[in-house]
């Protein structure tokens, strides 16, 4: 119980520095924080299932359930592609607008 | 061996997509190689559709599961008769505003593969059959949309995408929430295993409701059912035709995927919001359209208006109002790409795109004013245009909540009225920024000859690819207007599995004299609109913006609503 | 800032270990712990500790550009065409077509050992195009 406290506590963080932070690298850090919280979610639940790899050789007893993982995977593998996209419309805003602070980007966009 | 044919619809595109990175690794100038790729692909879908349509029409269900796994390990897909509709849908308008581009003829081979990337990722979400392949096929095409929309590289369009982008990755976090519960409580990520969990008499535990909630507003983000977030910007500031395709195609795709949800688990709570929240964004989408000046912004909020009507009757949930959410969705989808198209043609035109520099283009470029009234009329209800059926069935079934019908009718009105303000593109005196204008077709021809040295005009002139997909849009509007009974019967077979042909004829006067009333309202409330106090208080409603950081808080607000209209209700 | 020598003797032995190890990681990814994605990613590490460490001229004499955007654009064709082939020969999308004996050894694994390195050198191609882009910008400026 206290890990699944825990884990609502990392996203309430990330959820919070998404909101508040006014740096937009810091939001895209603090959206990487929300889909590591769900990561972890699924991943944490999961292993409860049993603590062995589950590859066929050594039995299929005990095993972790592998589903939780595979598609974390490719959570994981979105959440790059997201990050890296962010990244490089946050490289251009910079050069377009000077700043990386969202109130200032949005006084200036109003004005164009 | 039917049913494994229908991972065609995504494989297609990916391999068309393969053909457009050649042409980037080569550098390839005229990208003829991604546009034969492009129509090809979409050539094959269509043929593959009507493969299918005869099946489906049987009421058949085609379901396959890649790599011929048991059907509890692998991934499966379905093609039933919403993924048809839907596809139907996205392979007509999408390749005619491919058709579009091929005319502005200013984008690389890039632009194709991500063109084609979606159309395989909203291909995956209408057969997807289990929430992670839908998970997957609504990133793929977020992704591919955050960067066309980005694609100018202009300001607003740049921070418009980070934007979507932003707002769509929390939805999706919400959304993945929703299936861990899911998949707590029943070890599957079926969509039919999770009918049980909901559907099975019992009231919503908090988990459940929870679950539910999370999923619904996480794709929801993506259909814009919670207004002021990112859609008006993405669509008004993407280019041209991309503004055609993720309005016309892409939410109402989304809209699908919350449509399969809802209707899969049934549940009833969810209809009641979305009723509510329809009407409400019907109504905000219009008022705020009203004070728009800017032609693509002040469309882009009419999508938000219209996505409320289909929501609506989709809420409403009698067998026709659902019918005519679904004939909504299907006639926004072409009269809204329409609309977007024959506006861009004037902002290619003269560079300008708000309407306190241009106006009385009419005589100028008859073609686009003539195209431009088709859609107007379409989107406003006037018969026989497409519009007129499907807005009628939608208020016609959601009579049983006399707020809401009242609510959509004022919706209407305003739709007139803001598409009387649009139309002064066309009508009216020609302004300065229209100035060189040719009164005459003989003077139309003496300029075009004269620019024919002019690269600028060579490009307009080349664009009868462009018209032509106008052209068909323009077309489609009108006989899916015509054939509005045959078409709502066929459509209410696909939705409910009954041949009904108790869809009741709007071609009486009674309708007639409602839609003239609406007109006539429509008319005077533009009137008032363009007085002084209508125009202080387009300014007020123009003043209220949000900022980025409230849209995230408003998003949350709106996944939070809904999780205790469905616990406590 | 300064390279030191360090830095570059460090990288450039250490590199090939790198692609060696996220190639066992993709042909083993049917039997232990790896896999595509997982081997895509350690050997675009490597390349990317070399363009870090080392000037981006010598790198590209090793992985010119092109074949990387070459094997980027045809892992997605070969993904695609293997996927086709099960629909042909076998009975739908990406199914197992090469019934190899023996659960458990390197060649058991059938098709899925063909798809794991195809998505590895794709994936290794698609993150060092993307870092290799992001690092031109800084130069550029």
């Amino acid at each position: 119980m206290t890990n699944l406290i825990l884990i609502a506590a990392l996203f309430i963080v990330g959820v919070c520095g998404l909101i508040l932070a006014k740096n937009l690298v810091k939001k895209v850090i603090a959206l990487g924080i929300i889909n590591s919280t769900v990561i972890i979610l699924f991943i944490y639940t999961g292993s409860f299932s049993g603590d062995l790899a589950p590859i066929i050789l050594s039995g299929m007893e005990n095993i972790v359930d592998p589903v939780p993982q595979a598609l974390m995977l490719t959570a994981i593998v979105v959440g790059l592609c997201i990050t890296a996209l962010a990244l490089a419309l946050i490289y251009r805003l910079f050069q377009l607008y000077g700043s990386l602070d969202i109130s200032e980007i949005e006084k200036k966009a109003k004005h164009l | 061996m039917n049913d494994q044919l229908i991972i065609l619809f995504i494989f297609i595109p990916l391999a068309a997509s393969f053909f457009t990175l050649i042409d980037k690794i080569n550098h390839s100038r005229n990208t003829v190689m991604a546009k034969t790729a492009a129509v090809l692909s979409f050539a094959a879908c269509f043929l593959l559709l009507l493969f299918f349509t005869k099946g489906i029409f049987s009421g058949k269900l085609y379901t396959n599961v890649i790599g011929n796994w048991s059907i509890l390990a692998g991934i499966s897909q379905k093609l039933d008769s919403l993924a048809w509709i839907g596809l139907l849908l996205m392979n007509t308008v999408s390749f005619l505003s491919l058709l579009y581009t091929f005319s502005e003829n200013k984008y690389d081979s890039d632009f194709y593969f991500f063109f084609l990337l979606l159309h395989a990722g909203m291909a995956g979400m209408l057969l997807a059959d289990d929430f992670f392949n839908l998970f997957v096929c609504l990133e793929i095409t977020g992704i591919s949309a955050y960067v066309m929309i980005a694609y100018t590289k202009k300001e607003k369009a740049i921070f418009a995408s980070f934007k979507y982008l932003m707002l769509s990755s929390l939805g999706i976090s919400l959304f993945l929430i929703g299936v861990f519960i899911v998949y707590r409580e029943t070890g599957s990520l079926f969509f039919d295993d999770a009918r049980n969990l909901f559907s099975s008499g019992k009231s919503h535990t908090i988990q459940t409701a929870f679950a539910v909630s999370a999923m619904i507003a996480g794709i929801g983000v993506r259909t814009a059912f919670i207004p002021y977030t990112w859609l008006p910007d993405a669509h008004a500031f993407a280019p041209h035709p991309v503004s055609a395709v993720l309005s016309g195609v892409l939410i109402k795709i989304s809209f699908f995927a919350v449509w399969k949800l809802i209707a899969l688990l049934d549940i009833f709570e969810a209809r009641l919001f979305l009723l509510w929240m329809g009407a409400a964004i019907a109504l905000i989408g219009v008022l705020r359209a009203l004070s728009q000046s800017d032609f693509k912004v002040l469309l882009a909020w009419h999508s938000v208006s219209q996505m409320g009507f289909i929501f609506a009757g989709f809420g409403a949930g009698t067998a026709l109002s659902v019918t005519g959410s679904m004939y909504h969705a299907i006639s926004h989808g072409l009269f809204k790409s329409l609309l977007f198209l024959s506006v861009s043609l004037v902002i290619i035109k003269t560079g300008e795109r708000s309407l306190d520099k241009i106006s009385g283009m009419g005589g100028k470029m008859p073609f686009a004013a003539s195209l431009f009234v088709i859609g107007a009329l379409s989107i406003a209800g006037i018969p026989p245009f497409t519009g007129y059926v499907s807005k009628n069935l939608i208020l016609s079934g959601s009579k049983d909540y006399p707020a809401v019908y009242w609510m959509l009718i004022a919706a209407s009105v305003g739709t007139v009225a803001s598409f009387t303000k649009l139309s002064l593109i066309f009508r009216g005196k020609p302004s300065d920024a229209a100035a060189g204008t040719f009164v005459t077709a003989a003077d139309f021809a003496a300029q075009t000859a004269a620019q024919a040295a002019d690269p600028e005009s060579a490009a307009s002139r080349r664009f009868t690819a462009g018209y032509t997909g106008m052209i068909i849009l323009a077309l489609l509007c009108l006989l899916t207007g015509i054939y509005g009974k045959n078409i709502a019967a066929a459509l209410n077979f696909l939705v409910h599995g009954i041949s009904d042909k108790g869809a009741p004829s709007f071609w009486k006067i009674s309708e007639y004299i409602k839609t003239a009333i609406i007109l006539i309202s429509g008319i005077l409330c533009y009137c008032f609109v363009i007085s002084r106090p209508g125009k202080y208080l387009q300014k007020a409603v123009k003043k209220f913006e949000l900022s980025f950081d409230s849209q995230l808080v408003l998003l949350l607000s709106g996944f939070i609503a809904l999780f205790g209209f469905i616990y406590f209700h | 800032m300064k390279k030191t020598d360090i830095l570059e003797v460090v990288s450039r032995k250490l590199a090939p270990f790198i692609l060696l190890f996220g190639f066992y990681l993709l042909t083993y990814g049917h039997l232990s712990p790896g896999g595509g994605f997982q081997g895509g990613v350690t050997m675009a590490s490597g390349i990317i500790l070399m363009f870090l460490a080392n000037r981006t001229s010598q790198v590209l004499e090793i992985f010119p550009m092109r074949a990387i955007h070459y094997t980027e654009a045809f892992g997605l064709l070969a993904f695609l065409l293997t996927g086709i082939a099960g629909l042909i020969l076998e009975k739908g999308f990406l199914s197992n077509f090469l019934n190899v004996p023996g659960i458990g050894a390197i060649q058991g694994g059938g098709t899925i050992l063909i798809l794991n390195v195809i998505i590895g050198l794709k994936v290794g191609a698609g993150i060092t195009l993307i870092c290799y882009y992001l690092f031109r910008e800084k130069e550029k400026e």
